[in-house]
């Protein structure tokens, strides 16, 4: 485990020097995911001046589900941004070089690139949860902290599994990025509470795809709502999903054959 | 046919071929405008509960243009910021200002390319539309008017984006700068919420900018919320934002050329 850790050290130095190499590039990328955020938020804060809540839910209890998806998707994007341009790599060949290294491919695959605009959407997400919480006053016990941590980073787990097991479907397909586009397209419906939709819906968003743990579950749990006592699911679930697209990812990577000679 | 023209042709057929080449680009397209359309239709049924009205539109309407929204959004885009970065950090550049074509022309038909392929590639949006039960108006004015907007529209911020890539010039890098606009554009545009439902404050900022012809405009005509009465003074507007913006823009670009270095040996 240490091992790990120092690996993923040296890694995230690499990574960052390269980076920093740019800094206004740095300063700039990370500054264009707040303001993406931002821009999302104020959609919601514009329609909110018009009706005070939308089913029930006031513009901070949104603005909590909407920060808690945020935080959760920035783990992805920071640590395994890789996972969308792994058909590239099988490509052109360079996927090799994952595989004749003295470490666990999918570990070396993730920790090649760090993705700093993920910073962006975490620092944004952060801050939506903060605001939020002070506005509908949620008790900040050290329970209440640890749970929201828990939360976010199962979240995160979730997001990651969903990218894996779909980019591993590059094995198979050749191009992987359209399919996981198209699962990972469908974290917009977490955005909002999910009794927005009908049923079906929230079931997929909580057992299929279940973005739902991510943000409206954790949410309702700390607002002491409806369906709020779900969210304890929530992490054991995200472990699951990572042990099964693990498994599909060694699957997938049994079938690889090196693109050239 | 002139040869220029022809030149001109070649790259309006090559964005088309390109965005048609691969059918699994085409379905995702297909997929994440449903997912927005449903999450727009459930959103938006949801805000406006038992109302009738807000903000001065009937419900219908504002479904109907959300769900339109959808259809338009992302498809008069034109990448011309990030292909010009991509260019000149790998040195294509100097093949592009080879060619005997102007670039800016040569661009701007890729681009109008492109917006034909994507627009049509969306085309079974509007049968998933009546799947909501939003009505389409039955009037070829206002599909003319729509038309007509979205082309002019989509003109417009082909030449912001080119005013916006002579930075590359400087730069080599737009990543951050590209994101930033296409964030101020969903906002602005109105592809996130109907303008009419911003504070004044905010709407007067929203019209002062070129952001909302290419999809509130042409959105607004087909939701029924702009009377196609409306159209010739919207389109003379549109159309003066597209000079203005194309002159601006030339002018921009011709003294960035100034800068461009040609990387690789």
């Amino acid at each position: 485990m240490l091992r790990t850790l120092s690996l993923y050290g040296a890694f995230l130095g690499t990574r960052f020097r390269v980076l920093l190499e740019y800094r206004a590039n740095f300063v700039i990328g990370v500054a264009s995911a707040v303001v993406l955020q931002v821009v999302s938020i104020s959609s919601v804060w514009v329609v909110l001046q018009r009706v005070q809540q939308v089913k029930g839910w006031s513009f901070e209890a949104l603005l909590l589900v909407y920060g808690l998806l945020i935080s959760a998707r920035s783990i992805e994007h920071m640590f395994a941004d890789n996972l969308w341009v792994i058909s590239h790599y099988l490509q052109e060949g360079s996927f090799d070089r994952f595989l004749v290294r003295p470490m666990n491919p999918l570990f070396h695959l993730l920790a090649d690139r760090f993705h700093h605009h993920g910073i962006g959407n975490l620092l944004a997400g952060l801050f939506a949860v903060v605001h939020a919480w002070r506005a509908l006053a949620i008790p900040a016990t050290p329970g209440n902290i640890a749970f929201c941590a828990v939360a976010i980073a199962s979240g995160g787990l979730i997001f990651i599994s969903l990218n894996l097991a779909t980019a591993t479907t590059a094995f198979w397909l050749g191009l992987s990025l359209p399919v996981t586009r198209a699962v990972h397209e469908l974290h917009e419906l977490a955005k909002y509470p999910l009794t927005l939709y009908g049923r079906g819906l929230r079931l997929v968003l909580t057992w299929v795809i279940p973005f739902g743990f991510a943000s409206f579950f954790p949410a309702s749990y700390l607002l002491g709502r409806e369906g709020g006592s779900l969210a304890f699911v929530g992490p054991p679930l995200s472990l699951a999903f990572a042990f099964g697209a693990y498994q599909f990812w060694k699957l997938g990577l049994r079938r690889y054959s090196g693109a050239g000679s | 046919m002139p040869r220029g023209l022809r030149g001109y042709l070649g790259f309006f057929t090559l964005a088309v071929q390109e965005a048609l080449a691969y059918p699994l680009w085409y379905w995702l397209r297909l997929v994440t405008g449903l997912i927005g359309m449903v999450v727009a239709w459930f959103f938006w049924s949801a805000v406006y509960g038992g109302a009738s009205s807000l903000a001065g539109l009937e419900r219908d309407a504002t479904l109907r243009y959300v769900l339109l929204a959808q259809v338009f959004g992302g498809t008069g885009v034109s990448l011309v910021l990030m292909h010009t970065a991509a260019s000149l950090r790998d040195g294509r550049v100097a093949h592009q200002l080879l060619v005997p074509l102007d670039l800016q022309l040569s661009q701007y038909a890729f681009a109008v390319g492109d917006w034909v392929a994507s627009l049509g590639s969306r085309l079974p949006l509007l049968v998933a539309l009546l799947g909501f039960g939003a009505e389409l108006p039955g009037s070829p004015t206002v599909w003319l008017a729509t038309g007509a907007s979205f082309i002019v529209g989509a003109s417009t911020m082909f030449f912001f984006e080119w005013l916006l890539c002579c930075a590359a010039y400087y730069t080599t890098e737009v990543w951050g700068i590209g994101v930033a606009a296409e964030a101020v554009a969903l906002f602005f545009g109105g592809t996130l919420v109907p303008l009419d439902f911003m504070p004044p404050w905010l709407r007067s900022i929203a019209e002062a900018l070129p952001f909302q012809q290419v999809v509130y405009v042409p959105a607004s005509f087909l939701a029924g919320i702009t009377p196609v009465h409306e159209a010739p003074r919207i389109l003379a507007g549109q159309l003066a934002w597209a000079l203005g913006l194309a002159l601006v823009s030339r002018l921009a670009h011709a003294r960035a050329l100034r800068v461009v270095t040609v990387q690789g040996g």
